[in-house]
């Protein structure tokens, strides 16, 4: 059973990159055991279409606009995805219901499909998340290393200050 | 869009700068290496080995195969594919299509129908996905069902098929996108067929292996699709010529050094005044900003990218905004000209300055594509054109990837294996004041990188990428670029959703976000055009 966490956005859109940020400091700060693929999906839209093919249990973190409190973390699971993302949409646009349609298309439905979403503040040119965003990491992390162990992953923590890991 | 890497890269070592400068896109990966290596190269006097040069190519070659094909199904194709008309399509007669115009293995009525179900699937689900920001339904589609689900299929296998030739890459670069493998002189690669660690027969079989599967690709997929899209809009073999003026820097010598056995010709082509190929001298290039966000000394006068300046100035209105004035400053592309004169760039542009250059394969494959589709050679310069010539190149790379494995293997067989030659490695061997100009045929057209090293860091670097030749702004004179220039002419069905726009946009292949405004005569806006619509690349 092969399982993948991939985060997706753009780090030079500020909170557009969330997901990749969180995805880096999973790296950083946990052993997996088994292991687990975690992928710094960026924005490559389309293109990790290849790299996911093989998945059977997919977690996708991702910029999120819902219209909530930026920093607002949702979790969306199985059926429920594709319908919440009609009403919400990716913040950027080669969308993750794109990704979702191309791995349908092509018979590699994952079998099971978590995605948790961060609300946004900011938009804007910058390399830096907006504080909100930033205090909202811990809460999707926390969310991140639910779903692993309810998929029966042991997440052992490296003890590293997550809150300072923080690079790519 | 402004990157602004000719400033980072002042002041650092000319050998590290092709670091820098591959990073200026992450889909036009390596062809930024390759111009930074050969600009230094060109500047400090190194040569580098033949084996390199032929891994060099080996890494370019598959490049324009994996970027053409991507730019053909994922980029373009729905500007000529109607997904939603797929659905009606049958499957049998799906099928028969497809045989009738390939022998490519795949084409049953079982798996045509297995696609038609699951976009049908996808379509009434109403799902914000893949199909629902195309124009669908809309009058300007030509292709019959069946012709539209065996794209859609075919835009499928592609997604799950490009991954394929890039594994080259990783083997003789490291890695993709952005292969780590190149240095000035040579490459950082060892050849020796007697250890694992480097280059060896089995590394050579596992790229040859790559390369064939992706030749029968492009031969029997990708090149009969291109023309079958081609034969049912004829009338945009008319729209979408633009000045017909082509200009390419020509590549691919190897075994030879020498610009004259460029397998892609290097010259001017200029079509309205017949099909002979003028002499490039490069000192001719020069850029203007008039209508662009930098700031010159004396705006209205062009600068040779020796001399060139990456001074960004932002003197647009506060975004969002719903117009661009065309007599200010409008663009964050610099306006190239060359000898003052715009130029249009890429596949098109090597297509009919090789032929005009009497380049044997070149003109045999344009020949056998105007034969099958009964046009004119006139005809390759439009919106179409430049669709088949990005195929029938393609199609060209991959023969010429077989050739250039095979006299890399003979070369190593006769116990060459240099890869790198040092000789002006070291700074303390170069002039203290040195200037170079590298260029590079990437698949999206003509780059050129020039630098200018003193006291052996860099004094000053100029990227000239295909793009902004392509995408120009207007230039001091009120001369349109080739994009503008290409548009005046086309008609236009419904302004609220203008697909004509898209396909000639999208037939230069854009290298960027590209924003097309549409004015009606009035200078009322009728819509933006998102020319990365749909694309995810």
């Amino acid at each position: 059973v092969k399982t993948t966490v991939v985060g997706i956005g753009n780090v030079l859109l500020s909170d557009d990159g969330a997901g990749v940020w969180l995805v880096h400091r999973l790296l950083a700060g946990y052993r997996f055991e088994p292991e687990i693929e975690l992928l710094d999906g960026g924005t490559l839209g389309l293109g990790l279409v290849s790299h996911l093919s093989e998945t059977d249990r997919l977690l996708v973190i991702d910029a999120a606009s819902t219209g909530s409190a930026p920093g607002t973390v949702v979790v969306m699971r199985g059926d429920s995805v594709p319908a919440i993302l009609r009403a919400t949409l990716s913040a950027h646009e080669a969308s993750l219901c794109d990704l979702l349609a191309a791995l349908t298309l092509l018979d590699r439905t994952p079998r099971e499909f978590v995605a948790i979403g961060i609300e946004p503040q900011s938009l804007a040119p910058s390399i830096e998340l907006s504080e909100p965003v930033l205090h909202a990491l811990g809460h999707a992390e926390h969310e991140v290393i639910g779903q692993l162990a309810a998929w029966g992953i042991a997440c052992e923590s490296l003890g590293v200050a997550s809150k300072t890991v923080l690079t790519l | 869009m402004f990157r602004g890497m000719e400033i980072v890269l002042r002041n650092r070592d000319p050998r590290e700068a092709w670091l820098f400068a591959q990073r200026i896109c992450g889909v036009c990966t390596t062809v930024h290496a390759l111009a930074s290596v050969r600009a230094v190269e060109a500047a400090v006097g190194a040569a580098p080995p033949l084996n390199a040069r032929l891994i060099r190519n080996i890494i370019a070659g598959t490049q324009y195969i994996q970027d053409h094909i991507v730019h053909f199904y994922h980029l373009h194709a729905f500007d000529w594919v109607d997904a939603v008309a797929a659905t009606k399509a049958d499957p049998a007669a799906t099928a028969r299509l497809a045989q009738s115009i390939s022998a490519w293995p795949k084409s049953n009525a079982a798996y045509f129908k297995s696609i038609r179900d699951k976009v049908k699937a996808i379509v009434d689900s109403g799902q914000p996905s893949l199909f629902a920001n195309g124009y669908w339904v809309h009058p300007s589609y030509r292709l019959a069902p069946e012709a539209n689900l065996l794209l859609v299929a075919h835009y499928l296998e592609a997604l799950d098929w490009q991954r394929e030739i890039v594994r080259v890459q990783a083997i003789v670069g490291g890695k993709n996108p952005h292969p780590q493998t190149y240095l000035v002189g040579g490459m950082a690669i060892p050849i020796d067929p007697n250890s694992q660690a480097a280059l060896n027969m089995e590394r050579f079989d596992q790229i040859r292996g790559l390369i064939e599967r992706a030749k029968a690709f492009v031969e029997q997929v990708y090149v009969p699709d291109s023309v079958l899209v081609a034969s049912h809009y004829p009338e945009w073999f008319t729209y979408g010529a633009g000045h017909r003026t082509y200009m390419t820097y020509g590549d691919f010598s190897e075994p030879s050094t020498d610009v004259a056995a460029y397998r892609f010709a290097r010259g001017i082509v200029r079509t309205a005044k017949g099909m002979y190929v003028d002499r490039l001298d490069q000192t001719k290039i020069a850029e203007y900003v008039t209508r662009s966000w930098y700031a010159y000394p004396d705006e209205r006068t062009p600068l040779h990218p020796w001399d060139g300046l990456t001074d960004p100035h932002y003197t647009g209105p506060k975004p969002p905004y719903d117009f661009l004035d065309v007599d200010e400053k409008y663009s964050w592309s610099k306006a190239p000209r060359y000898a003052g004169e715009p130029m249009e760039t890429g596949p098109l542009a090597r297509l009919l300055v090789s032929y005009a250059a009497g380049r044997p394969d070149v003109k045999k494959a344009a020949d056998a594509a105007l034969g099958a589709l009964k046009l004119p050679l006139g005809a390759l310069s439009s919106t179409l054109g430049r669709v088949v010539a990005r195929a029938l190149e393609t199609q060209l790379m991959s023969g010429w990837l077989i050739e250039w494995l095979d006299q890399l293997v003979a070369n190593v067989g006769t116990g060459d294996l240099r890869i790198h030659d040092g000789t002006f490695w070291e700074p303390s061997s170069w002039q203290s004041d040195c200037q170079g100009w590298g260029s590079h045929e990437g698949p999206r057209g003509s780059l050129g990188h020039w630098i200018r090293i003193k006291n052996e860091k860099i004094e000053n670097y100029q990227a000239v990428v295909p793009t902004t030749w392509n995408a120009s702004p207007r230039d001091a004179n009120g001369v349109r670029g080739p994009y503008e220039a290409a548009l005046i002419g086309t008609p236009v069905v419904d302004p609220t959703r203008p697909i004509e726009i898209l396909r000639t946009i999208h037939s230069f292949d854009p290298c960027m976000a590209c924003a097309v405004h549409v004015l009606d005569p009035n200078g009322q806006l009728i819509v933006n055009v998102d020319a990365d619509r749909g694309a995810g690349w």
